[in-house]
């Protein structure tokens, strides 16, 4: 027994060494493919328009990962999509108590037409593998973005001098993004060449926080806020990426 | 947590690169010097969605609007981009109804707090800046346009308005009466 305990002390930097030459595994992952938006604006309510995209958009994305031993490890993902916005009406954002008999102008808003939007996630990563193949699912959290159009307008009551800004902020400034956290799952498809991969990603963004809006009136005379409040959207963004890339095992 | 992803990437891109704005924003246009040599009083009335001068039915005393145009001896237009400078700026606008406005504001008192700097779509505005103690001098229009803010009683008004300068000198006219009903 003795000996036994003395031979695996002996050799134990060895073992260590050859499981650590083994498992120490990094990936570089790059892609490029189609995003697309699941949320479907038009069914939503002002706040999903204000922030609707088109629902194909192309994107880019960088990945690193680093296996702790030959099934788990860790990754860190950087997604960028280019996203054009969906066309809206500024009419459907007028609310109901400043329609008729009031005028609508001075609009200041939606010339944006396209935006970048990027996302950031950590999470854990799974390895299965034989000589040619590998999979590799993961699943992480972080930080996404939505397009987000902050709209202007002024409305002047038919009659009288009375004028009142409405504002729809974005967050609370007037941003094209608002940051919400992000649930991300994935899947990466390998084919291996020596070091190289040729891969298939898919990979779905959840985003676990709907899209808020403060909405305000205000005197135009005095810029004394009349209504101030939270709007949210109906449905929770998500969206889901499909992509070929190449990657680097070192 | 909230930008945090811009954030990082906007640090990023900065770490790399520096910005020289240095007096970017000190630069002060070029003005062109002009005089004062008159002012011109309208009735306005704003029902509908445009402004429209009064005409002699009268105007609803809630939509009820004094323009105030001021002449001066260069001839400012709709598309013009050069700055000017009033050599002598106006200090004070004041505004005297000549009848009774209502019951708070008996024939003679002075109703200047009463008209507000119309925030709606007008031509050549200029923002009447003596309501928070400035000195109207930078001008890149002629018309102050002053919404009638308290309700006046029905009736035929007139408004007596005087300007005074920063030389001290003073411009006063009135205008024509009006029917507010």
């Amino acid at each position: 027994m003795k000996k036994i305990i003395l031979l695996i002390l002996i050799f134990l930097p060895i073992i260590l060494k050859a499981q650590t030459e083994e498992t120490l595994y990094r990936y570089i992952d790059l892609s490029r493919g189609i995003n697309i938006n699941l949320s479907n604006p038009q069914f939503d309510n002002s706040i999903g328009l204000l922030s609707g995209t088109q629902t194909i958009s192309s994107f880019i994305k960088g990945r690193f990962s680093y296996f702790f031993n030959s099934r788990w490890g860790t990754y860190a993902d950087l997604k960028f999509y280019f996203v054009t916005f969906s066309e809206s009406n500024l009419s459907n954002f007028l609310p109901k108590i400043y329609e008729n008999p009031y005028y609508k102008f001075d609009e200041f808003t939606i010339n944006e037409k396209h935006a970048t939007l990027g996302d950031l996630t950590i999470g854990a990563t799974y390895r299965i593998e034989n000589k040619n193949w590998s999979v590799r699912p993961r699943i992480g959290f972080g930080i996404g973005e939505v397009a987000g159009r902050s709209t202007r307008f002024s409305v002047k009551e038919n009659g009288t001098n009375n004028i009142y800004k409405i504002n729809y902020l974005a967050g609370n400034k007037f941003l094209d993004v608002i940051d919400l956290p992000i649930i991300k799952t994935g899947i990466n498809l390998n084919y291996k060449i020596d070091e190289l991969n040729l891969s298939l990603d898919i990979g779905y963004t959840q985003f676990i926080k709907k899209v808020s809006y403060t909405y305000q009136v205000k005197d135009a005379y005095t810029e004394k806020i009349i209504d101030n409040k939270k709007i949210y959207s109906k449905a929770l963004p998500s969206n889901l990426d499909i992509g070929l890339g190449l990657g680097l095992n070192f | 947590m909230k930008y945090l992803l811009r954030t990082i990437l906007v640090l990023a891109i900065f770490l790399g690169m520096g910005c020289d704005c240095e007096g970017y924003w000190d630069e002060e246009p070029e003005y062109k010097s002009c005089r004062l040599t008159d002012v011109q009083l309208h009735h306005m009335n704003n029902e509908g969605k445009q402004l429209i001068e009064a005409t002699s039915t009268g105007v609803k005393k809630e939509a009820y609007l004094l323009r105030i145009d001021l002449i001066t001896d260069s001839l400012l237009s709709t598309y013009n981009y050069d700055f000017y400078k009033l050599e002598d700026g106006i200090i004070k606008l004041n505004i005297n109804t000549v009848n009774a406005l209502n019951q708070d504001y008996p024939a003679g008192a002075d109703v200047t707090t009463c008209f507000k700097n119309y925030p709606g779509q007008t031509e050549l505005q200029i923002w009447d800046s003596t309501q928070k103690g400035d000195t109207i001098d930078v001008i890149t229009g002629s018309k102050i346009y002053l919404a009638l803010r308290t309700i006046p009683k029905a009736g035929s008004h007139s408004f007596r308005v005087t300007l005074t300068l920063a030389s001290g000198r003073k411009i006063e006219r009135e205008t024509t009466p009006v029917i507010l009903n």
